[in-house]
């Protein structure tokens, strides 16, 4: 009986909490993690960041960089969440352990968040946010401009897929399981990392790639004539020796790993690399 | 001053020759594909590519880069009558590599193909002449060694913070990839930008054999026999700059090339420093060969850093030999 009424009570709490949550949305947002770094630069106001990540500052990785040096930045300590008294902390699982746990001890509210690994994963999280936020119009909005920038990507109906790969510096490809590989899909674009067992993200050999090119590639962007030993393969003679059989599209980093509003840039790179593919080939037969 | 040549060591040069001959056609064969006879009879593009910029510069640098590194080993070996000396060990290869990733991090390494490799010689060259700004001290075999890890962990420090401050997405990976050297993907344009370097270093190493020679009777000796020390030291600095700041510009750092080599072949030759220059250099290239094969050979999706293969045999050859040393001193 007596254990009852604690179930009972701890309801009403959590309900009290709930609606004080519905009411009254979290003012100071920490986020610790790139990718949630977009969505809250997408579904907040600014004045309601206390911080994104230091991540969001770089120009190669970030999608966000432009914005990113408006907002004041953390560098995924948890002395920095602390003292920026934030009442909700976004975190991935991505971020240290560590950190949660000293926030954890000195109870901050964090919210634990996964890598999406499906659009629809991806479009789900974006609710939740929303949600978490108080901005469900936001959220619904940025969902609505996702599913259009679907719609427009997708190739006219009895399109024959092109093969494609992600040639990035080091080789790094992205398997289909990853939401790059769903989006090439989507795009009409058949990626072949499969061929060669890829999963996730991970290097493709040169030799293999060369031994069956795809018809487009979409490489990643270098810094001017490539110095580092990983920019260097995608300039590699082998590939360019194979350049009359595939066009390559340029796929920056920075729209490979986040989900969320960055598929929308995604999309249009890919539909803009199937579109000039299908371009080459239809001059190629005509000559 | 002609050397006496054993028997066994007429039949040396010769029998490594074919030993790198045919290591180099199994390099060409062996890959992540596996090509078949058809395609050696009526060759497509992709099959050239694969042949001809692919594992050819892999098969070529290999050799090249293998035969400097021993030839570097066994000379500085003589030059500073120490057996565990070698640009590796003594921290030379590791300079080298900070001169090479500096040239990245300062963003001059875009301007010509040829500044990244300049850099790396300018780091081995300043490596070189710590060294033997030492050894002119009186060093110890000790003392030598100790302050090569100290100039190795100290460039391997270097670069590392060059690298995680430069505003490459790439830098952790690039780490790795300078410090375990690797002849995966490489081009004919590094075959091309390596040659030439290697081949005056080289040269200049080799022109210092009767130097190495003399400096056996000790430098009082060597003086007596007229050999200007103090150019040797010059030339030798330059020739050792030239052959490892230019391969580890190429492949990040391959150690281990010069210490186990010369070592194996010292039994054979003879402990005179003229005679095993030139087998070590062949011997060499067989190694790294050897290795480079072994790489390629192992299961896995990727494909391991040369560097590893060497150290891991490298490094347990290292110990048996100072465990050897040990014995004789005391």
């Amino acid at each position: 009986m007596k254990r009852k009424g604690h179930i009972v009570a701890a309801i009403v709490a959590l309900a009290g909490a709930l609606q004080a949550n519905a009411a009254e949305p979290p003012q100071r947002i920490v986020s610790l993690n790139l990718c949630l770094d977009t969505l809250l630069v997408e579904l907040a106001p600014p004045e309601r960041i206390a911080a994104i990540s230091h991540y969001s500052l770089d120009a190669w990785r970030s999608p966000i960089a432009e914005k990113a040096r408006q907002l004041p930045i953390n560098y995924e300590t948890a002395e920095e969440v602390v003292a920026l008294r934030p009442d909700l902390v976004l975190t991935s699982r991505h971020s240290a352990t560590a950190t949660r746990h000293a926030l954890a001890r000195v109870g901050i509210r964090f919210e634990l968040f996964d890598v999406p690994s499906s659009i629809e994963a991806s479009i789900a999280q974006v609710r939740t946010v929303a949600a978490l936020l108080g901005r469900k119009e936001a959220g619904e909005a940025l969902v609505a401009r996702i599913e259009t920038a679907i719609a427009a990507a997708r190739p006219a109906a009895g399109f024959t897929p092109l093969t494609a790969v992600v040639y990035q510096p080091g080789g790094l490809s992205a398997g289909i399981d990853t939401v790059t590989g769903e989006l090439m899909r989507v795009a009409g674009l058949e990626n072949i990392a499969e061929r060669y067992g890829i999963r996730d993200f991970r290097p493709l050999p040169l030799e293999l790639l060369v031994s069956s090119p795809p018809q487009v590639l979409l490489v990643g962007e270098t810094s001017p004539n490539a110095p580092t030993q990983a920019e260097r393969v995608i300039q590699h003679r082998a590939l360019r020796s194979l350049d009359s059989r595939m066009t390559r599209q340029v796929f920056p980093v920075r729209l490979l790993y986040c989900s969320g509003p960055t598929m929308i840039d995604a999309l249009g790179t890919l539909a803009q690399a199937r579109d000039h593919a299908v371009a080459m080939l239809r001059a190629k037969a005509a000559l | 001053m002609t050397a006496p040549i054993t028997v066994k060591g007429r039949w040396l040069v010769p029998a490594l020759l074919v030993l790198v001959a045919a290591l180099a056609c199994v390099s060409i064969v062996v890959g992540k594909v596996n090509l078949g006879w058809d395609v050696w009879s009526h060759q497509d593009d992709v099959s050239r590519a694969i042949l001809v910029e692919l594992r050819l510069p892999r098969t070529l640098l290999g050799i090249i880069i293998g035969a400097a590194l021993g030839l570097s080993g066994a000379a500085l070996q003589g030059y500073l009558r120490n057996p565990l000396a070698e640009p590796g060990t003594l921290g030379v290869s590791s300079m080298a590599a900070l001169g090479a990733v500096l040239s990245i991090f300062f963003n001059v390494a875009g301007m010509h193909p040829f500044v990244l490799p300049a850099c790396g010689v300018l780091g081995g060259l300043l490596g070189m002449m710590f060294l033997f700004l030492l050894s002119g001290m009186a060093a110890s075999a000790l003392t030598l060694i100790l302050s090569g890890v100290i100039l190795g962990s100290l460039a391997i420090a270097g670069i590392s913070l060059a690298l995680s401050l430069s505003p490459s997405p790439w830098a952790a990976g690039e780490i790795i990839r300078w410090l375990l050297g690797a002849l995966t993907d490489r081009s004919l344009d590094d075959v091309t930008i390596a040659t030439p370097l290697i081949l005056v270093g080289s040269i200049a190493t080799l022109s210092c054999r009767r130097a190495l020679d003399a400096l056996t009777l000790g430098e009082v000796g060597a003086r007596s026999l007229g050999v200007d020390l103090n150019r040797v030291q010059w030339q030798l600095a330059l020739g050792i700059g030239l052959i490892v700041g230019t391969s580890v510009a190429v492949t990040g750092i391959v150690g281990f090339v010069g210490l186990v080599v010369p070592h194996l072949l010292r039994p054979i030759v003879g402990s005179r420093p003229s005679v095993l220059l030139i087998p070590s250099a062949i011997g060499g290239a067989a190694f790294v060969l050897c290795g480079d094969i072994i790489v390629r050979l192992l299961p896995g999706g990727t494909e391991l850093q040369l560097g590893v293969v060497m150290s891991l045999i490298g490094a347990p050859f290292f110990f048996a030999l100072l465990q050897s040393m040990r014995r004789k001193l005391t």
